[in-house]
Parts: structure tokens; sequence; C-alpha cells
């Protein structure tokens, strides 16, 4: 399939930022300035010694490297990228608009069969691309929008939302809580909050599978254990094996 | 336009031989409806509701009553935004109410857990912590442990907290353990903090 985003594939951008372009990278639990997006932007990656742990509907990456200075690798060879925004904005963007063009029409026989068990037509993906909102999960917005409101925001256990995670922001959570959080869909709504950092490491494939993982979500409004189950995928493994079966299937 | 029965008995015995489900059976002497919440009690719209028992399965409808066969029966409950919930219970009243709690979805790893920590004075006669979900089926008894008592790794919610004595009921707490506690309740189970009266003994009227 032929792709429109911003191409890392492979090329797993130094975070250190040796020109100096971009923000240094942070602590776990620390927050520094971009000086790029005037956000608040914590760094990339954060401790990648812990793994998950987290509830909710967002696009985890299994953690399978050390600590050790930046650069620990997730599973599948994903390296944090650039930490900037606007670059993974501009991809998810592309294949937002690759995906509205894409998904008016038929796709191969095993990735039709991935979607029919998740329960989503060609049609509803093309049209949640095309609203999705694709928001920075450790800018401004981010660091003001709560963790429940951004995933369940749009759905009836919203208030069950709020008294398990009461104020805690998407920003505390993609960098306290789960740091190999890559994006966090709302159920059943447009928005998808992000950590540029992971976005920019993936490939176009990658990106693009999680992308559809996440319109997923948008569409259905159900949890990654449910989208696992579907797809007849282990329930307890990392949700990024929802992305690696749809790449597979539709994006190869 | 009527058809001749003799036209109509073959497909439908060919339809009863197809059908790769045997259906729930509708009619009994027991009854149920389903109740859905969130751990707090806040109704959920169910996206569907399976009942099955030992002759099959059939979606029915929350808060509707359903009228099926007495004996053990099967609840797959699905809604948005929740995990799955599998409940078995055992059917044996005209009009029984089964309550589903739903809890976040999971991703990664378990949902957080909330935890009960308790203190118990030596006068106040507890020798077992009873807890019990109000508005699902969980329920757990710990025995307390030089003066105290804990209770992990369970769902987030609303809980009714029973404390025993040897032979009776000494009192009743009601707790509602959110991310505000930091999703733990501490409590001192002393007699005062707890609600006697809810522990009375009723006799039944003949």
């Amino acid at each position: 399939m032929s792709t429109t985003g911003v191409e890392n594939s492979g090329v797993p951008v130094n975070f250190r930022d040796p020109k100096g372009l971009y923000a240094e990278p942070v602590l776990l639990g620390s927050l520094t300035l971009d000086p790029t997006n005037g956000g608040l932007e914590p760094g990339p990656g954060g401790n990648r010694d812990v793994n998950g742990g987290g509830a909710g509907p967002e696009y985890s990456l299994p953690v399978t490297g050390t600590s050790e200075g930046p650069g620990g690798a997730l599973q599948g060879g994903i390296m944090p990228g650039s930490p900037v925004f606007s670059i993974a904005f501009d991809a998810l963007t592309n294949d937002k608009e690759m995906f509205y063009g894409l998904f008016m029409g038929q796709q191969s026989e095993n990735c039709e069969s991935d979607l029919k068990k998740l329960g989503v037509t060609d049609n509803q993906i093309a049209m949640a691309a095309l609203n999705a909102n694709i928001i920075n999960g450790l800018g401004v917005t981010g660091a003001t929008t709560t963790y429940a409101q951004a995933g369940w925001g749009a759905s009836p256990l919203y208030g069950s939302a709020v008294a398990q995670f009461g104020s805690t922001t998407v920003t505390q959570y993609m960098t306290l809580v789960n740091p190999a959080a890559a994006a966090l869909a709302q159920l059943g709504g447009s928005n998808i909050y992000i950590n540029a950092s992971w976005v920019n490491g993936m490939s176009t494939s990658d990106r693009q599978a999680m992308l559809l993982h996440e319109l997923t979500h948008n569409i259905t409004g159900k949890d990654d254990e449910s989208l696992q189950r579907a797809l007849g995928l282990p329930t307890g493994a990392a949700s990024q094996n929802i992305g690696d079966r749809l790449r597979g299937d539709c994006f190869k | 336009m009527s058809i001749p029965l003799f036209r109509v008995l073959p497909l439908l015995a060919l339809f009863g031989f197809a059908t790769p489900f045997r259906v729930l059976a509708q009619i009994g002497s027991c009854g149920l409806r389903v109740s859905v919440t969130d751990m707090y009690g806040n109704r959920i719209p169910a996206e569907r509701i399976r009942l099955a028992d030992r002759d099959g399965s059939a979606e029915i409808q929350q808060d509707a009553v359903v009228h099926s066969q007495c004996g053990e029966h099967t609840l797959d409950v699905t809604a948005s935004g929740a995990r799955p919930a599998k409940v078995i219970f055992d059917l044996h009243q005209a009009e029984q109410v089964v309550a589903v709690t739903l809890g976040l979805g999971a991703v990664e790893g378990p949902v957080p857990t909330c935890t009960v920590l308790g203190e118990v004075t030596p006068d106040s006669g507890v020798v077992r912590v009873r807890l019990l979900q109000l508005f699902g089926n969980y329920s757990v008894d710990v025995v307390p442990v030089r003066g105290g008592f804990s209770v992990r790794n369970v769902d987030c919610g609303s809980y009714l907290l029973v404390a025993m004595g040897k032979t009776s009921c000494l009192g009743t707490m009601t707790l509602d353990i959110t991310a505000t506690t930091g999703r733990v309740a501490k409590l001192n189970l002393k007699r005062e903090a707890l609600n006697e009266a809810a522990c009375t003994s009723i006799r039944p009227s003949r």
C-alpha cells in the first residue's frame, strides 16, 4: 500500500537531539517547555522499565529493553523518535486523508475479515478518519484534560472513570502512569491523544496500524480487551498486538 | 393467503435441524431481570446481554423480566467502554434480579484496583470482616490479625462492610472507594463508627 505520511521507518531519531533543535529529554515525571509548539512537553520514553499497568483505551507498547539511557527499544524495534508534535500530527493527518480515500473501497480479504470481527465497516473507518482530531497528549490540551475525560468522555462509564482516575491528566498518564502509551482514543468519540515521540519512532505501517486501531476505539467504543478477543488475540498482552495484526492484514 | 400445513411442516422440521444453536427455554416457573450498572451503581446501557441455560441461549434486554427454567444460567454482558462481564448464577426465584457490574475496560494489564485497610480495637469484638459489593455479586471475608485487616486487589466501587462477632453481626459501614482517597479506604472499626442498628435482630412475624 502506498503511504503519504512522514517516513521514519528504521531511522530512530536520537532524542538527545545533537543539533539542539528540540527540547532535551526529560526524566519520568518532569516537564520541560517545548519551544517548538509552546506546550509543556514531557520527554519521550521516561522510565521504560515501567510497562503498562494502566487502564484505558490507549495504544501501549510492550517494553522489552532496559532504560539505560535514551533509546530503550520497544517490542517490534520501535524506538522513540522526535518529540515534536507537528511532525507526528502531519504524518497522521496524511494517514487520515489516505484512509478516507482507501476505506471508501474494499480492502484485502484478511483485512475485511479483521474489520468484520471488530464490528466496523470500511465506510465507518473512512468517516472516522475524516473526523478524527489528533491531539498532543503531552501538550497544553493533554495537560488540562483528564484521562477519564479523554478516554471515557463519550462513554456511559465516564462517571466510573472519574471515580477511579480522578484528576489524573493525559500528560500525567502518558508520563507517570504508563510511559509506554503511544496513543489514547476517546471511546465512542473523535479524539485521539498521542505521545509524539513514540509515533515519530514508528514505521509508516506501524503508525497506520495504530491509527486504524484508535479509530476502531472511536467507532465502537470498545476497550482493547474486547478488540483483542474479537480478533482472537491474547488479552493479557499489550495492545500493540492489535496493531500488529492490522498491520499484517491491512498495511502490508 | 394461507399455506397448506403439509408444505410448512417439512420446512419447519428442516429449520429445526439446521439451526446451529438451540434457543433458550423461554417458559419456566422462574424469571429474572438483569440490572447493569458500573461499580458505583450508575445504570449502564448494555450493548448486548446473552443469557444461556442448559438448553440454549438468547439475547435479552436489560431491566425486562425474562421467564426461564429454574437452575444454572450464564450471562454475558458487553457495554461501550467496559470490560466484558460473565456471570454464572443459579436462578430460583419468580422475579430474581441479577446484578451485573461492569468495570472499566482494561488495557495493558489490570485496571487499577482498590484496597481496604482497617484497624480493629481489641474491645470491639470483631473476629471477622465481610466485604460485600453493593451493586455486584462479589463478597469476601477476612480475619483481623494483630489488630488490623486488609482486603487488597478488589474492584474500586461501592461496598458494604460487615463487622462480625463470634455469633453475631456487630455493625456495618458503607464505603465508596475512589481515586480521591487514593483508591484506598482506611477504616477504624470502633464500635461507635459502625452502624449497629443495621445488625439489630428482627424476629419474623408469623
